[in-house]
């Protein structure tokens, strides 16, 4: 037994020695303790939301899921359809971008569940909302515990949260419909099989989210807030969102009699997912309820609130202050990505070739004085005797589109065959109708470097939104005020005066409401809506056209300076625009963006939108 | 800690048993043969108890030993075997494959006849027919189940890709090598101190390896000391290394017309290049503005050279014993361009010093102490620019780019190739790294007798420590453009017109001085223990031999949450009944720090058994038959592989900033959550069976084949398949993911003796197919683009059905939805019927890129009065090789890249249709450059990887004992599928390779 033992002292000397040796700083452990995680730096959300700084940079990141509405970067979001906007799905643009998702999907009809990806106009999954939507209910579920902010503070904070929930919730309603209703975070073990909700559910849902945060939301910024802290949400912001879905929600796609795609049996339907089961023509007072209570608010609001971009006496500078510039009076929710535009990058298909002005949308804007544009002057080549037909109009014209002879660059716009903008390339060019896009990218070199944003929801909306439920609810004279106010900012008449012979129904005053939108909001992402919830199937079908510009010439071939010869032509036609005979090609389903196809075979019930 | 006491209990009941026995000495004579029946020398023999009762045979085989009653007698011999017998089994000993000692890691050592597992074995011999300098590269068709791949290289970036038993999991498949029983990377030792090298691939040894286990075990041995004598051999190998198969790029005047035909093809309306332009190329007039360079010339020579310079010590006595390894070798690349700076050059070279010392000690009659140390000191030296940059300029930069020199002597630059491939290796300075690795690991053994008969105790422990530090000196240089223009009005077809004033040289850049930067690139440090509890008994009829084995590891890298922790506890049970029947069991509790608190630990149980059939007396009167084996073993491995450390912690940080403010280019920045936490985060188990049999016949056939199945479970793979988009965050794993894997491994040899004439002859096959059952897929429209039910890296592409002819074609077929077709480009299979090719046409194609599914080998070595010739060929078959390499086969496209002349041979132009690759592009073309079957290959090949011709000369003058002189051939000779490029070189990077080579070594080794 001594032997043995003198070797056990041996063996265990050993040990010591060995472990002396091998490791001199660190404690050697056994057992469970030498299991221990790897040392480094771990950030949990206790890490976050102990600290008062970090918590609230939380929220400023939840910010930046919101929707921008332009391209900025080849990233998920940052590109978009592939560089395209569904702006040019309308019947005011068309895009000559030959990668881009409408050349590829939308305008040969290629779409279906089945081609949903990174690349459509509103993913599902990919365009981050339900990222979006899990980071501001982590925002509310931790904001209370954070020591060092305030409960005046926390509030706010918890209110902007919310609105960054009802934000992405009113995208996506727009292009989807009825929605699952996220009440919370979730585990990702335990994600409650949460269905989709009905139409009109998920409308009370995103309105009812829009009232409470309201209700914990400064109106509009403090004088002192502005500069530091434009961007960030109030109330007027919140109520403004609301009206903007409660408007959506009034109008026809899901209020009416019946479903708007009744083609084949749809679950969508049946389940009310897509339709609210009948018409209700109160939603409508509802709209008119909601603005007469945001003016009421708006007026007794001691920042001064909210008003229309009217300053000064250049028209198209007050225009371009409206929509371009940060912190203008009117602009209720303002989304960034970026300080400013880099003008060698995405954002130039933006401006470029992604949307094209058709002829159908030049000709919406009237003359200077607001009375109509006569578009008869396209059906010969040749206006004789010649009057410049791009001067003189509304001057929301040359802040939407470059025209020809428009100053441009310090020159003249030459949109013209062969010109300096239009060039000869006999297809694919930013300028192929005979005019380009001139809103947000300017002459690019005005807006270069400025600050920039996505005018995401602005005062004019909300004029006009009042304009088009008043006259809905029949109170169409009471209408008149908000649309003139829209049009008077451009220094254009009245409605009545510009249009002297016009009997002024519901329907005729619904056109020219939806008119000035489109003059108002062009590439703001307002038209396709429009288009949608009021199921102008027209406008999907019918052909549009553009122009060949060319210089005209004299008898000897000499170019005749300031003159053009116009050349109307048809544009190759979308999938499900009419046919040369007047074939029908469309279906109602294009209203709403089918859901990816990976997502309905999931665990949770998500019927599919009707006809995908 | 249960399974600790557990075991000793049993410890405990088992010594109550067996602890009297009677003592009584006596001396015993006996004679040890070889298989040949020719008398083994040298062979230690010695008392199983009492290592210090220790004998060796004389040149007749025989030895006398003075034992006690009872008592074992253990021999071993140099050729690696160990066998145990009783007294009275004395006089006619044979020591052959059978007996040969297998070292199965955890300080277990079997008899090879005793084994339940199935191990491949390889020798020191095997590797030494090789000569090359990383150890990796010695092993291929070598160990049957051991699939080893080559890939490009120079001489620090061809370390071989293995795969023990092909693929089982999703995960990694990266085998555990270990050196002397700790992980230590494969090519940190040289063949020259390599001993033996076993593959483990059987559950019940690999379970010991806990966490680990899972992909297979290459457990390398080094020489140890020996018995009883010393033994130098002083050698030297030179190797001739000459390029092989470099790709042809097509000439200046070739390039330019593919250009243009390319641009027609595109539908451009301007060409690049008009005629007179054309005409230059041509006839080279101009070579300042219209070169013609060939620029893998440039860059590559097509020699290189390697040496290697050893001496092997071994020796020692009854008390000590050492093995001393003093190892260098060099190796001068085959770049062109050596520009020297400061007196190093920019050549491709490498300089590898390794000294072992690996000490056995007797400190006393009970107790044996271990040391090994390897201090290994690796220089690289390369050009400023690294390799991995100037490598694929030399076959991306086409030869119209630029001259090497203008006519003023400045390097010649190019707007659109910006930089001058030669200028890159010899302008720009060099670099040069230092790797520094100590291995240091102890051993001591205390023999127990006295407490327990049959018992003893080990512990080990090891400290490594690896570094390495580039020091790089860089300069730039400065580059002339040279442009001039043609008169095309006066430009008549035999004369060029210049126009006047036209030529326009400018520069760019400038010539720096040097600047001197250094770092840390790598650094890692490993401390590991080991400790082991044996009773090893021999009984009337049966014999025990148990362990309780505790490993306790740290890993330690650079950077933070990089240190590994584990441990683990097994108990290891060999029993066997009447030498026929063994059965072992392991059962292995193991932990990691990389698994989730509460799941750290990991039981795998496995059993073994194997039967002698040989050896019952319905057998013995088989003639023919000298042995046969039955074994079947079956139990569970582990691994911990995790994507990201600290899984089961929802974590965060830095997340997009937001611009808040009117006018105010700051952002105020954010924090985001960045991972949701995994729960209930288990090791990844594989259930391996295996049942085989081994058989000897007519006194030299062999044969072995396995069977095996394995089932790896709890694989880690995303839940996103299956979760609802509503949770809005992504990157939740869990273990769900299946993989099964199946196999037959075959091994067939014949060796005879007559007289002086020796031959031996054999070949390794083995076949492995491993399907997915389970991957968390998500929902895929059709059936056919399931992952699941597929191999794992199955590749998934589009099937090419010709190309299109003309407009009317494009016309007439589903609209392909990449990017807009012209006539020339790949026509696909519409797979779904529908109107468009799009996603949903990709099906299964091939095999996969990373690891055959047959890999087999077969040698032959014949031997004559000392002459011999040795040669051993290898192949794989179902095996896919993607023909993506830019240049050589993606070529031209964006206007950037080369072409290889075999590009431009078979591409398809309007008069030849029928061409292997589509028409050339400018553009970036994604119809034609994604996945599909254009550009796939059958990537199978046999090649003779080693041939020699060698003479051995025993003598005994001057001190010398024997001389062994070689010639030498690696790698001489390929039979490939697709033999236009070495697929090994091409395939496995898609932007060009430093070449492949064979290479001619002589060399000769002196024992002393």
């Amino acid at each position: 037994m001594k032997k043995f033992n003198y070797s056990i002292k041996k063996i265990a000397l050993f040990f010591i020695a060995a472990i002396t040796l091998a490791s001199c700083v660190d404690e050697f452990t056994i057992g469970d303790s030498h299991l221990q995680k790897p040392p480094g730096v771990d950030i949990t959300i206790d890490t976050v939301f102990n600290n008062a700084d970090f918590a609230q940079r939380f929220l400023w990141n939840a910010y930046s899921t919101l929707f921008y509405g332009m391209p900025w970067e080849w990233s998920t979001r940052g590109r978009a359809m592939n560089m395209g906007n569904f702006e040019a799905m309308t019947d005011n643009w068309q895009s000559y971008l030959s990668w881009d998702y409408n050349n590829r999907n939308i305008y040969p009809g290629k779409y279906g569940a089945t081609e949903e990806s990174m690349d459509s106009k509103y993913h599902y999954s990919l365009e981050g909302s339900w990222s979006g939507i899990r980071k501001a209910y982590l925002f509310l579920e931790n904001i209370g515990r954070t020591p060092g902010i305030d409960d005046a503070t926390k509030k706010r904070l918890k209110a902007e949260a919310k609105m960054i929930i009802a934000c992405h919730y009113s995208d996506m309603y727009r292009h989807f419909g009825g929605l699952p209703l996220v009440r919370s975070s979730y585990n990702p073990y335990d994600v409650p099989n949460i269905d989709r909700s009905t139409a009109k559910e998920t409308l009370k849902f995103i309105v009812d989210i829009c009232d409470d945060a309201a209700k914990d939301l400064p109106w509009a910024l403090s004088v002192d807030e502005r500069a530091t802290w434009d961007g960030r949400f109030t109330a007027a912001a919140a109520k403004g969102l609301k009206i903007r879905m409660l408007l959506f929600g009034a109008s026809p796609l899901f209020n009416d009699t019946e479903p708007y795609y009744t083609e084949t049996a749809s679950e969508s339907n049946t389940g009310f997912y897509t339709w609210y089961g009948g018409k209700d023509e109160s939603m409508w007072q509802d709209v008119v309820d909601a603005c007469s209570e945001f003016f009421a608010i708006n007026e007794l609001d001691a920042t001064g609130g909210y008003r229309l971009a009217m300053d000064g006496d250049d028209y198209r500078l007050r225009f371009r202050t409206a929509y371009f510039e940060r912190g203008n009076p009117e602009m209720l929710i303002s989304t960034r990505v970026e300080y400013s535009h880099s003008y060698d990058e995405a954002f130039n298909y933006f401006i470029g070739p992604s949307a094209v002005p058709v002829l159908e949308y030049l000709d919406l804007f009237p003359k200077a004085d607001g009375t109509p544009f006569d578009n008869s002057v396209w059906n010969d080549s040749v206006i004789d005797p010649y009057v410049d037909p791009w001067a003189n109009r509304d001057p929301r014209l040359y802040e939407t589109c470059i025209v020809n002879g428009m100053p441009y660059q310090d020159r003249t716009a030459e949109t013209w065959i062969g010109g300096r903008e239009r060039g000869i390339a006999m297809d694919w060019s930013s300028y192929f109708t005979g005019a380009g896009t001139y809103k947000f990218g300017l002459d690019k070199k005005l807006a270069s470097g400025k600050p920039a944003h996505w005018p995401y929801l602005r005062l004019a909306e909300i004029y006009l939104s009042f304009a088009e439920a008043l006259n809905e609810t029949g109170k169409t004279e009471e209408a008149f005020y908000w649309i003139d106010e829209v049009r008077k900012r451009v220094n254009l008449q009245g409605l009545k005066d510009s249009y002297p012979n016009v009997v002024w129904t519901k329907e005729r005053f619904r056109e020219e409401v939806l008119n000035e939108r489109s003059r108002e909001f062009g590439r703001e992402l307002v038209r396709w809506f429009d288009q949608v919830r009021w199921k102008r199937a027209g406008d999907f079908k019918k052909r549009l056209h553009g122009l060949r510009i060319e210089r005209m010439k004299d008898a000897n071939g000499n170019i005749v300076a300031g003159k053009y010869k116009h050349f109307k032509f048809t544009l190759s036609k979308r999938y499900w625009q009419d046919g040369d005979n007047g074939e029908n090609f469309f279906s109602p389903k294009w209203y709403l963006s089918a859901f990816p196809i990976t997502e309905t075979y999931k665990d949770y019930k998500l019927p599919q939108n009707p006809g995908w | 800690m249960k399974a600790t006491s557990i075991i000793s209990k049993a410890l405990l009941g088992l010594s109550l048993c067996f602890c009297f026995e009677a003592m009584e000495a006596k001396d015993v004579v006996g004679f040890v043969k070889n298989k040949y029946g020719e008398p083994v020398a040298g062979a230690i023999v010695r008392s199983e108890n009492n290592a210090t009762k220790i004998t060796f045979t004389n040149k007749d085989g025989m030895f006398t030993l003075g034992i006690e009653n009872g008592e074992r007698i253990q021999i071993e011999s140099v050729d690696y075997s160990k066998i145990t017998v009783t007294p009275t089994d004395v006089n006619n000993i044979v020591l052959d494959k059978t007996t040969y000692a297998v070292q199965m890691g955890n300080g277990l050592i079997q008899s090879k006849k005793e084994s339940t597992a199935s191990v491949g074995l390889i020798t020191s011999d095997d590797i030494m027919k090789s000569s090359s300098m990383l150890l990796g590269n010695a092993l291929y068709g070598r160990g049957l189940g051991l699939t080893t791949l080559q890939n490009p290289g120079f001489p620090w970036g061809d370390n071989p890709s293995v795969f023990v038993r092909g693929r089982n999991t999703i995960t990694t498949n990266s085998p555990l090598v270990l050196v002397d029983g700790i992980e230590r990377p494969l090519n940190s030792v040289v063949r020259e101190e390599v001993e033996t090298i076993t593959i483990i691939k059987d559950a019940p040894t690999l379970a010991l390896y806990g966490m680990r286990g899972s992909n297979g075990v290459i457990l390398i041995t080094t020489k140890e000391g020996i018995f009883n004598g010393s033994q130098i051999d002083v050698s030297y190998d030179h190797g001739f290394i000459t390029a092989k198969e470099m790709p042809e790029m097509v000439d200046g005047p070739t390039y330019a017309k593919a250009v243009n035909e390319a641009q027609t093809l595109d539908g451009a309306s301007m060409l690049r290049f008009n005629d007179a332009e054309l005409k230059a190329f041509e006839n080279g007039q101009f070579p300042n503005y219209y070169p013609n360079v060939n620029w893998l010339d440039q860059i590559f020579g097509n020699k290189a050279y390697q040496n290697i310079y050893n001496i092997t010590m071994r020796g020692g006595g009854q008390k000590v014993r050492y093995a001393t390894v003093v190892n260098l070798q060099n190796y001068t690349g085959m770049i062109k361009p050596t520009n020297t700076l400061e007196g190093k050059s920019s050549q491709l070279m490498s300089s590898k010093l390794n000294v072992r010392t690996n000490l056995d000690i007797n400190l006393s009659k009970t107790t044996n102490f271990k040391i090994k140390v390897l201090g290994s000191l690796l220089e690289y030296n390369r050009s400023g620019t690294s390799e991995t940059d100037f490598i694929p300029l030399a076959y991306n930069t086409p030869a119209i780019a630029m001259p090497i020199n203008t006519s003023t002597g400045e390097w010649g630059g190019s707007d659109t190739w910006k930089k001058n491939p030669v200028a890159e290796v010899a302008a720009r300075g060099y670099g040069k790294s230092n790797a520094r690795t100590l291995y240091a690991d102890w051993t001591l053994k205390q023999d127990m007798n006295k407490l327990l008969k049959g018992l003893s105790a080990e512990a080990r422990f090891a400290f490594d420590s690896y570094a390495q530090y580039w020091e790089q000196v860089s300069q730039t240089y400065r580059y002339e453009r040279n442009t001039m223009k043609f008169d095309l009005a006066a430009t008549k077809p035999d004369s060029l017109a210049v126009l006047p004033n036209s030529y326009v040289a400018t520069i760019f850049g400038q010539n720096s001085i040097p600047t001197y930067s250094t770092q840390v690139s790598s650094q890692w440090r490993r401390l590991n223990a080991f400790g082991k509890i044996n009773y090893n008994r021999i009984f009337e009829n049966s014999k025990l031999d148990a362990n309780l084995i505790l490993q306790h590891d740290q890993y330690v890298q650079t950077g933070q949450h990089q240190t590994y922790n584990r441990q683990s506890i097994a108990a290891y049970l060999h029993y066997g009944i009447k030498d026929r029947y063994f059965v072992d069991g392991s059962f292995t509790m193991s932990g990691s720090n990389r698994l989730q608190p509460g799941h750290k630990f990991g039981y795998l149980p496995a059993i073994g058994a194997s039967w002698i059939v040989s050896d019952e007396n319905f057998m013995k009167s088989i003639e023919a038959v000298d042995y046969l084996k039955i074994r079947a073993s079956h139990g569970l491995t582990g691994s911990d592989y995790v994507t990201e450390v600290n899984l089961w912690e929802q974590t965060f940080g830095t997340g997009g900033s937001y611009y808040f403010g009117q006018d105010i280019s700051k952002s105020v920045s954010g924090l985001a959550e960045q991972r949701t936490a995994t729960e209930l985060l288990k090791p990844e188990i594989s259930t391996k069976s295996n049942v085989a049999m081994e058989l000897r016949m007519l006194k030299g056939l062999e044969l072995t084949v396995d069977l095996f199945y394995e089932k790896n479970s709890n694989i880690l793979v995303s839940s996103e398949g299956g979760i609802s988009s509503i949770i809005g965050v992504g990157n939740a794993y869990e273990n769900a993911g299946i993989v099964s894997n199946k196999g037959i491994e075959l091994s067939l040899s014949y060796d005879k003796k007559v007289g002086d004439f020796y031959y031996n002859a054999g070949a390794n096959f083995t076949f492995y197919k491993n399907k997915i059952i389970n991957r968390n897929e998500e929902f895929r429209q059709y059936d056919y683009l399931k992952r699941t039910g597929r191999p794992v890296g199955q590749i998934f592409g589009y099937q090419a059905i010709g190309f299109f002819a003309d407009q009317t074609d494009i016309d007439n077929s589903p609209t392909q939805m990449f990017s807009n077709v012209m006539p020339g480009d790949i026509k696909f299979k519409n797979q779904n019927g529908d109107e468009v090719i799009n996603s949903y046409d990709q099906v299964a194609l091939g095999y996969n890129t990373d690891c055959p599914e047959i890999y087999y080998s077969f040698f032959v070595n014949v031997e004559y009065k000392g002459f011999g010739l040795d040669a051993m060929f290898q192949g794989v078959g179902n095996y896919t090789s993607y023909l993506n390499t830019n240049s050589i086969f993606w070529g031209m496209r964006n206007s950037y890249y080369n072409i290889s002349q075999h590009l431009y041979d078979n591409r398809w132009t309007p008069e030849n249709q029928n061409s292997l690759y589509p028409r050339l592009t400018t553009l970036e073309n994604a119809n034609n450059y994604n996945t599909n079957t254009v550009w796939l290959a059958d990537a199978s090949y046999l090649k003779l990887r080693n041939c020699e011709i060698y003479y051995r000369y025993k003598l005994n003058k001057y001190g010398i004992t024997g001389i062994k002189t070689f010639v030498r051939g690696t790698d001489l000779l390929a039979f490939n599928k697709f033999n236009v490029v070495d697929l090994e070189t091409y395939s496995k990077s898609n932007s060009g390779a430093y070449p492949n080579s064979s290479s001619i070594n002589v060399g000769m080794t002196v024992s002393f």
